[in-house]
Formats: C-alpha cells, structure tokens, sequence
C-alpha cells in the first residue's frame, strides 16, 4: 500500500509526465451525466422520505449520512472527474477528509470522556446539565 | 526521461545576449514595479522587509514587558507596575505575542526565503502561480493593516490565543484582531497551495524528490500544514466574531456552552503551526550545517521524511495545552503520549545535523554559528517540551515561565536563530554583497548569550512558580526577573548590531560570487543576484544537492 | 511517449501557444498546476467547514431536545427545492465543462448561464427563508426572540439552547451562501471569457476549476439538508 501511495505522489510529480492526462480530456457520454443526476435526485427523495417517516434516532442520522455521502461520492467521483483524473488529486481529496475526521474524532474523544475521574466535569453529568438548565432560565 | 528533456532547447533569453544581463533588482525601476511585481525574488523581498519591521515592532513590545518587569530598582521594592499600569501590560504582551506569532514567525521563512529560493532551488522560473503570490502578499498586507487597526482601537488583551470567555466578554477590540488574523491566515493557506502545486510541477529536468535540497522538503511538509490547518483557525476566528457580535455562546458555558471547545478549535491549527513555524528552520539547518560541513548529508532520507512525519503528528497532540482545562483525562493520557512520538522525528533530525558535521572539514563561518546556536537552544526547546508533556509535570508548570521560556527556546532560539542564519546564509544570494564575518560573528554572540540570559532565567521563575502574563510578581522572584531583563537588552542588542552591518553591506559591502560557499544546489548556480528570470539556461540536474566535488567517495559509499 | 512528449514541448516552445504563461513549458504543465492547485484548495474548504459541522455535530449532541423542536421551524419543503437546484446547477456545471472539452462554445455558453440562474434561484430561496426567519424574530445569539416568535405562531417553548441552533443554522447557510456567491461572480466572468472565445479543449483549466469549486459548494449543502432540515 505504502508503495502504491508513493507512486500516486511520484507520478504526479515531475513535469515531464504532467501531460499524460491533460493532452486528450476524457469525455464522458452525456448519458453518464444524466444517470448521475437521476440517482441524485432520487437519493434527495429517499432522504426526505425516510425522514418524514420518522426513524428511531441514531438510525435516522444514520440513515441520512450514509445517503448524504453516497451523493457526495456521485458528485465527486463523475460530476468532478475524480475516477477518470490523476490519483493524486484524489489522495488529497481523501487526506483533506481524514483531517477532518481526525478533528472529530479528538474532540470527541476529550467530550464524551469527561468526568471519568472528576464526575462533576462531565459534559452529561447530572450537575452539568442542571447547571446548564438552569442558565438557560436567566 | 531525463536524456530526453535535456534535448529541448529552453533559452529564450539565453546567454547569447553575452554581456551583463540586468538583474532581478535592476530589471525593472520604480516603486510601480515593485508594488505590481509577479517575480517571486521581489516578493520575497518584500515579505522579508515587512517581517522585519513588525519584527523590530515585536521586539520593542517585548523589550517594554521585560523592562516593566524589572521592577521598581530605584527607591526600594514596593510597587512593581512601575512603567505603565496592568491594563497596558497585557495590551504589549498579547500583542507581543500576536504580532510575533502571526506576523512574523509564521511567515518568516516560508513567505521571504521560501519565496524567493524556492523556485531557484527547483531550477524554475517562478512559483506556479506568480499573481496568487502577489495577491498573497496584499492580503498579508491587508490583514496587518486589520492588527494595526486594532491597536488603534485599544489593543486586545486576550493574549494571543484568543480564549473564551474572556475574549467573547472583554471591552477591548478583539474583533479587529480576530479579523486581521483571519486574513492573514488567507495569506497562508495561498502561500502553501502554490508552493506545493510549484514541488511538484515546476522541478528542472532531472531533479527528483531524492534530490531536492532538504529546505525545499521542509517547506512542502510546511505547506501542507498551512493548507490542512489554516482554514480551521479561519472558522475558529470566524465564530469566536459571531460569538462576541451576537452574543450566540457555543463557546460561553453562561449561555450553555463549552469554551474548552474554543480550545480544541483554536489548538487545532496553532499546535500544528508550531510545526509551519519551525520546519522551514529545520530546512535552513539542513542546508547550511551540510553546505558549511562539506560532507554529504547524514540520513537524507531519514530527515525529509521526519519532516512529513512531524508534519503529521503534530495534528495528533494539541491536546497538551489543554492538561489543565477540565478536557477528559483519558483525552489528556492519549495527547500525551502521542506528544512524545513526535519527538522522535525530531529527535532523528538533530541526530542526523551532529553526525553530518562529525568528521567534516567545519567552516565556521557566522550562517554556521547560527546553526550551532540553532542545535543547543533548539536542543534546549525541544527537551523542555517533554517536561510539559508528561502530564503530571505539567499541572506543576502549565501557565508558568517554564512554558513561556520552553516555547521562546523553540520559536525564538529555533525558528528565528534559524531565520537569521539563513539571512546569512542567502544574503550574498540576494543582494549580491557579503556580510561582514566578524560583525557577524559578535552579533551571533550576543544573540546567543542574551538570549540565554534571558530564558534560562526563566526556566528557574518558573519551576519555582512564577505564572505568566502578570505584571507584578512577588518580591523574591525579582532578581531572576531583573537577569532575565538584562538578558533580554543583550538580545536586542545583537539585533542592532545585525541590522547595521546589514545596511552596512547594502552600501558598501564586498561584492559577492556566484557561489560563496561553494554549494551544489542550484540556487547557487546563477548570478548573484538572480537574473530576473532566474537562469540564462534552464538547468539540468545530474546528481544530488550535498555531493561537494572534495567529498573522498573512497572511504565510505553514499555517506547514509 | 516520453520522446513524444518532449517534441510537443519543443513544438510549444516553437510558437508558445496563446495562453501559455511564460513561466510553463507547456501547456500540459500549466493545466495540471492549475488543477493541483485547484485541489488542494479544495481541501482547505473541506477543513474550513470541518469547524462547522463539529461545533454542529457537539451542539445537537449537547441539545438533541433543542435541535428537534427548533428544525420544525425550518421549511422542508424549501429545504429540499434548493436541494434540487443545486444538484441541478451541478448537472449543467459538469455539463459546461463537458462542453469545453468537446470544443462547443455555446454548450459552455448556456450550460454556465443555467448554471448561474439555478445559484440565483437558490440564493432567492435563501432570501425567502432569512427574511421570515428575521420577521419573526428567529436570530442567533441574544437577537433571538422567543416573545416574538411565540407571537407568530411558533412553538412557546423550543427547550435547551435555541440561540445556539440558529447562530448554527445562519452561520453554517451564510457561509454556504457566500460561497454560492462568490460562485456565480466567478460564472458571471466565465460567462464573458466564454464569450471572447478563450475556452477550448486544450485551455479551458479555469472553466473546469471554477466547476470544481462549484460541485464541493453543492456537496457541501448535501450533508447541509439532512442535517439542518431533515432533523427528525
């Protein structure tokens, strides 16, 4: 894996192999395009559908953010070219990605983990959100 | 592949023009030209004289705090707020420090050097995207004008970080600073994308990634970090506005909620910009430690990787300035110990900078004085880092002078040792004169040994529990506090000196060759200074950045 | 094909094609620069609206009984019309560029034109929404006006923290909205380069960025509609 990533950044690298995709742009048939945005619109419809049913919450979040990135999958891999353009464009794509959820998951980890030691630094202890609660009044 | 591009004739303006080509400071005349440049050379120039003056401008902040913190000499100890009140104080020290850090360091090497000798370094005619850069440098313009304005205004006393609730509550114009550091954030990220796209795309025929001089290593794992972790500041910034114009309180636990999430927020670009401030310094080590040992480098590869390596982690450990803040003691355990990974990297790279001059013929000349005085205080700043890195360690000197002289050992005696050298270092390059090596050499003295009067003290003020960013302290804590003032004045001392043997050799300084210190990378390979396009021809790299002509290829094979 | 290669950049040095800045060998080399470059903004956007979707993501896990009262007062329905067209805008965005690669100026042309009606449309919505949002009263921070939505209809008691949901919501669309904006500025200039005829399939590095940018705004409101209207 780790050789397959150095040739992706190599690959892309020296300008003497830069033209190698810009010389003949790849074009799609226009029937790609138009299926893409029929899958999209009917993906919008089951997100709305499966919302005004009303899931059980974790599965609704679920639900709706699993359908949210196949869209964006869509949008990404055909409508911005990824699956035909050069590799490295996508590792940055992916890179930005896995920062982000390095920046989520590290909060998180600070959040949900309050209060192991000291019960009344817990972002959810009783106390908390009595405190909380009781602020919102004012 | 190489043979091939070779092949292709690339003189448009070649050498057949014989005689003096003019150069990139005389190509072109007025101020017009300067102010509508696209050549990276005069970007970088002007960069470098703008990070100068807030320079100075940050170093007259600081020299105002350690003089306010002498305390009242004349007329017995008593009242210690002797200069000026409380109130002004925390004005000059945030200030200090966010002109330093936004200002300055951020920008110090990647925006004036990494300008001006990164596309000469890859043997390309400019950055990949010369009207960016320009745009770059207005922005960067634009948002110290935004800081200046602040200052204007009634300064900001938050300190640099911006923490909530208090900067969300206090009367001071904190939105006009937050605004100016999110411009200039903008700044940076552009900087960092076209440096990147110019890596990869704008190398000469033959240099590839395991022959590009290590500066240029160091500054694409920059780049990276500025183009990761920038826009998170800009948003952070962004909400800590809305905060305080709007009253909204995602950060304000009285309005339900949590400003240790400021904390991530803001921790999450400034840890890794801590790395943006001090890897283009390792880059310039790399360089000059290799030039002026004439030996190939030790673990080349060890240490452009480390550089991608600390790159990296450093996004994984922002959590250590958070120990005390009520964040979750397993998120604390977790930061610490990837805290301690990240000296690993580096601790290969001052491995790899002693064995490369081991067994060199040293040239001592004042860019090397500058790289030594770079490995001990580095040395120094990195150590203590661990210190506040174990967690229990740290609940005794977190918010102490132990931090404040840990962080200036590592950006003060690190990235700005480091930024001088590489002043030195590149000088002849860019003006095309020679500094004077014995000026060079007394104020390197100085700046050595002031700056260790003034921090070592502080090591002391702090394990002994002198907390930071206060105006008064305790009566037994003044001796320490009046050496480490004394320390502070030899600092700026060796500054002065620096400055005036600069402009010294602006007017009449020996004129410099094409390569003074006999370099193999290709920066050193034009006229100095650089023709405005950079070569006459464009240059074909046939072997690695470190392999000097004297290097006896008999004893050992390679050198790593 | 590197010999190839080298003898187009020869032949480029030769006549130095029209767009070809002086800086590039060729033109291969000045459209991959600029397209790296594009990407790795792209990533920036991405970590830009990271802090978004986390200060989102803690807020609703802090107030869940907050975020589900307060989304009933977004409408849907003008939720999921925008939905559309944004994909749409997309559509003909990917179509433009298509367009320029087939060497036709007026597909680039009109596909760039519905490009910029669709934004319009969905900045109008915007319009529509904010605009009722602010008559009654439904604002960030302390502007939030409980008495005044209470008189308009809405639920007496959004429980929690219903200033932290719309700060969230205006902040995380007016972020969007601006990105929508600078959008169709940038359209409104292809619209006129378009016209003096400077796209082509060799050269057309600024049309394909431009639409690059689009598509990750319309992703970005992707995850927005589900997460800010489609609570429940």
């Amino acid at each position: 894996m780790f050789e397959k990533l150095r040739n992706i950044v190599l690959k892309s690298g020296s300008t003497a192999q830069a033209g190698h995709h810009g010389s003949e742009p790849h074009v799609l048939p226009l029937k790609t395009y138009f299926a893409v945005f029929g899958a999209l619109l009917l993906l919008t419809i089951l997100t709305v559908v499966v919302s005004v049913i009303g899931l059980p919450q974790p599965t609704a979040i679920i639900v709706a953010m699993v359908v949210a990135a196949i869209k964006a999958t869509l949008v990404v891999l055909w409508f911005m070219h990824l699956k035909y353009d050069d590799r490295f464009y996508s590792l940055i794509f992916i890179i930005s990605i896995l920062f982000l959820a390095l920046f989520f998951i590290f909060t998180s980890l600070d959040v949900f983990t309050r209060g192991q030691v000291n019960p009344e630094e817990s972002s959810f202890s009783q106390d908390g959100l009595l405190l909380r609660q009781e602020f919102m009044k004012k | 592949m190489d043979s091939n591009r070779n092949s292709a004739p690339k003189s448009a303006h070649a050498a057949s023009a014989g005689g003096v080509e003019p150069n990139y400071l005389n190509a072109h005349k007025g101020i017009w030209s300067w102010m509508t440049t696209v050549d990276h050379k005069r970007l970088g120039i002007m960069y470098l004289v703008g990070i100068l003056t807030f320079f100075a401008a940050g170093g007259i902040f600081a020299l105002l705090v350690r003089t306010q913190l002498l305390g009242k000499i004349f007329g017995g100890p008593g009242k210690q707020d002797w200069l000026f009140s409380g109130d002004t104080y925390n004005k000059l020290f945030t200030l200090h420090g966010a002109v330093m850090v936004f200002l300055v360091i951020i920008p110090s090497i990647p925006a004036s050097l990494g300008n001006f000798f990164l596309p000469l370094m890859l043997g390309a005619k400019d950055v990949a995207f010369p009207k960016l850069n320009l745009m770059s440098f207005y922005v960067y313009v634009l948002g110290g004008c935004f800081l200046l304005f602040s200052i204007l205004t009634g300064a900001v006393d938050t300190g640099w970080t911006f923490y909530t609730p208090y900067s969300s509550t206090t009367s001071t114009s904190v939105v006009s600073a937050v605004m100016g550091v999110f411009i200039l954030g903008f700044s940076s990220i552009l900087t960092g994308v076209n440096f990147i796209v110019t890596i990869h795309k704008m190398r000469a025929p033959g240099l590839t990634w395991t022959r590009l001089p290590l500066f240029v290593w160091a500054q694409y794992a920059t780049s990276l970090i500025q183009v990761l972790a920038t826009p998170v500041l800009a948003i952070t910034l962004m909400l800590l506005a809305i905060e305080r114009t709007m009253g909204v309180g995602i950060f304000d636990p009285k309005l339900g909620g949590d400003p240790v999430l400021f904390q991530h927020f803001f921790w999450f670009y400034s840890h890794p910009a801590v790395y943006i401030m001090i890897l283009p310094g390792f880059g310039v080590i790399s360089e000059i430690i290799t030039v002026n040992s004439r030996k190939q480098i030790f673990g080349y590869k060890a240490i452009a990787m480390s550089s991608v390596a600390i790159a990296v982690i450093g996004f994984l450990v922002w959590g250590h300035h958070m120990f005390t803040s009520g964040q979750s003691e397993l998120a604390s355990a977790v930061f610490s110990f990837l805290t301690f990974a990240v000296a690993v990297p580096t601790a290969i790279k001052v491995f790899s900078w002693v064995a490369t001059m081991y067994g060199g013929s040293i040239r001592l000349n004042s860019a090397m004085c500058y790289a030594l005085a770079f490995l001990f205080l580095f040395t120094i700043g990195g150590l203590t880092g661990l210190f506040l890195g174990s967690l229990s360690v740290d609940i005794h000197l977190h918010d102490t002078y132990f931090v404040v002289a840990h962080f200036h050992y590592v950006m003060m005696g690190g990235t700005m040792t480091a930024f001088v050298g590489a002043l030195h270092h590149w000088w002849p390059k860019m003006t095309g004169r020679m500094l004077s090596e014995f000026w060079g050499k007394v104020g390197c003295f100085f700046v050595f040994v002031g700056f260790n009067i003034t921090f070592l003290s502080q090591f002391l003020l702090g394990t002994k529990g002198m907390p930071r960013r206060y105006a008064n302290y305790l009566p037994e804590f003044q001796t320490l506090h009046q050496i480490s003032t004394v320390g502070s004045y030899l600092l700026g001392l060796g500054f002065l000196i620096t400055l005036i043997y600069m402009i010294q050799s602006l007017i009449n300084g020996e004129k410099a060759s094409k390569n003074p210190w006999e370099a193999m990378s290709l920066e050193w390979q034009t006229d100095s200074p650089p023709i405005e396009h950079n070569f006459h021809v464009q240059p074909v790299v046939k072997h690695g950045p470190y392999e000097f002509p004297e290097i006896d290829h008999s004893l050992a094979r390679g050198g790593h | 094909m590197g010999e190839q290669q080298s003898s187009q950049a020869a032949a480029a040095g030769q006549h130095h094609p029209k767009y070809l800045a002086h800086h590039f060998e060729s033109m291969e080399q000045q459209n991959a620069s600029g397209k790296l470059g594009m990407w790795l903004f792209l990533g920036q956007e991405v970590l830009f609206f990271s802090g978004l979707f986390l200060a989102y993501t803690l807020a609703r896990i802090f107030y869940p009984e907050t975020f589900l009262a307060a989304h009933e007062l977004l409408d849907w329905k003008l939720g999921a019309l925008n939905t559309i067209f944004l994909l749409t805008s997309s559509l003909t965005m990917a179509l433009a560029v298509r367009g320029a690669q087939i060497n036709s100026k007026p597909t680039m042309f009109w596909n760039i034109l519905a490009t910029l009606l669709l934004g319009g449309a969905f900045m109008v919505v915007k319009y529509i929404e904010y605009s009722h949002k602010f008559h009654d009263g439904l604002l960030p921070g302390h502007f939030f006006d409980a008495a005044k939505a209470m008189h308009n209809g809405h639920p007496a008691n959004i429980p929690g923290a219903p200033a932290i949901f719309f700060a969230i919501y205006f902040t995380m669309t007016g972020t969007h909205g601006l990105h929508v904006l600078i959008g169709m500025l940038l359209m409104l200039w292809l619209l006129v380069r378009i016209n003096r005829g400077d796209f082509n399939s060799e050269n057309h590095v600024f049309l394909e960025n431009v639409g690059l940018y689009w598509h990750i705004v319309d992703l970005i409101w992707i995850f927005l509609f589900p997460l800010l209207y489609l609570v429940r």
